[in-house]
C-alpha cells in the first residue's frame, strides 16, 4: 500500500491544527452525551457519545500522520508519504480509517429506527472489509465516508422537515458540509487544491456543531 | 391539536408531578396528571424505577413513588438535555 498526497507549504500546520480543532470539537461533543447519557441513561446517546469519541480520535491519529509523515516534496510542496515500509505509518493510516469509519457507521446506525445490534456488525463489518479488500483503500475510504455522510445528512434533512427546528436546521447544514468536505477529500490525490477546500468544509462544519453544542449547553 | 411528546418530555411530566407534590406522589395521580394510558404509565414507571430516577415505597397502606436525587438532577437538565437531543436528532 503506498498513500501520500501533496499540501502547499502555505498550508502546511494549519491543516494539523484544523484536525486538532476537530478532534476538540468532537470530543467536547462526545463529553456532553456521555455527561446526558449519565442522567437519561438512553441508549441513542450513549451511542451518539461513542461515534463522536470515535471521531474525535481519529482526527488525533489523522494529526499525528499529517505531522509525521511529511517531507518536502518540491518546491512549495509537501508530501504526506507513507507506504509499506512505515509500519507505525501505515498502522496509523488503518487506525484513523477504522476510527472514522466506526464513528460515522454507529451515527447512520442511530438514525435507523428499524435496525438491531446486529445490524451494526454487519454495516461496520462489511466497511471495513470493503476497505480492506481494496487495492486503494484510502480512496475507498474516502469514497465510503461521504456515502456514510450523505445517508446521515439526509436523516437530518428528514428531522428537520419534520421538527422545524432551528438547531435540526444547522445540524443538517453541518452534516452537508461534511458530506461535501468528503467529496473534496475523495479528489484530493488529483489536485492540492480540493485538500484544502475539504478542510475549509470540515473548519464551517465543525464550528456549527460547536455553536449548536454551546446553545444547548447554556440552556 | 397538540403535538405528539417524545419519551424524554413524558419523563419530565411525570417526574415534574411527582416534584410538585413535594416529592411523592400515589400511582393514580401520575395517571390523572401525566394523560398517559394505564400500561404506558406502567412502563414508564418501571423505566424510571430501573433508572432510578423514583423509587417505590410505602405510606399507610397505599403504593408511594418517591423522586430521587437524580430525577431532581434530570429536571434540572432538562432543557439542556432536550435542546442538545433536538439538535441532534436523537428523541425517542
Amino acid at each position: 500500500m503506498r498513500y501520500s498526497y501533496l499540501i502547499p507549504e502555505w498550508f502546511f500546520g494549519f491543516d494539523i491544527g484544523m484536525e486538532i480543532l476537530f478532534a476538540i470539537i468532537a470530543f467536547s461533543v462526545a463529553l456532553i452525551a456521555f455527561k446526558i447519557n449519565d442522567v437519561t441513561k438512553e441508549r441513542k446517546i450513549k451511542l451518539f457519545g461513542i461515534a463522536f469519541l470515535l471521531i474525535s480520535l481519529s482526527y488525533v491519529v489523522l494529526g499525528a500522520l499529517n505531522f509525521w509523515f511529511v517531507n518536502l516534496a518540491s518546491e512549495g510542496f509537501r508530501m504526506v508519504d507513507i507506504n509499506e515500509v512505515q509500519l507505525i505509518g501505515v498502522i496509523s493510516l488503518y487506525l484513523f480509517m477504522i476510527l472514522f469509519v466506526g464513528g460515522l457507521v454507529t451515527i447512520a446506525y442511530i438514525t435507523c429506527d428499524a435496525c438491531k445490534g446486529k445490524t451494526y456488525y454487519l454495516i461496520f463489518g462489511l466497511s471495513l472489509m470493503v476497505i480492506a479488500a481494496s487495492l486503494y483503500k484510502l480512496v475507498t475510504f474516502r469514497i465510503l465516508s461521504t456515502f456514510l455522510f450523505s445517508f446521515i445528512a439526509y436523516h437530518y434533512f428528514e428531522e428537520f422537515l419534520k421538527n422545524k427546528n432551528r438547531n435540526a436546521f444547522w445540524t443538517l447544514i453541518a452534516f452537508a458540509l461534511l458530506f461535501m468536505g468528503s467529496v473534496n477529500f475523495i479528489l484530493s490525490p488529483v489536485y492540492y487544491w480540493f485538500y484544502i477546500i475539504g478542510h475549509l468544509f470540515e473548519l464551517s462544519a465543525y464550528l456549527i456543531i460547536l455553536a449548536i453544542l454551546i446553545r444547548s449547553v447554556k440552556k | 391539536m397538540s403535538r405528539k411528546r417524545n419519551k424524554l418530555e413524558i419523563i419530565k411530566d411525570i417526574l415534574e408531578v411527582i416534584k410538585n407534590r413535594n416529592g411523592k406522589i400515589k400511582p393514580t395521580h401520575i395517571l390523572y396528571k401525566s394523560n398517559l394510558s394505564h400500561q404506558m404509565m406502567e412502563q414508564y414507571i418501571n423505566e424510571l424505577k430501573i433508572k432510578e430516577m423514583i423509587k417505590e415505597g410505602k405510606i399507610g397502606n397505599g403504593k408511594t413513588y418517591f423522586i430521587t436525587d437524580k430525577g431532581i438532577q434530570y429536571l434540572s437538565q432538562y432543557r439542556m438535555i432536550s435542546s442538545f437531543t433536538q439538535s441532534f436528532g436523537l428523541e425517542e
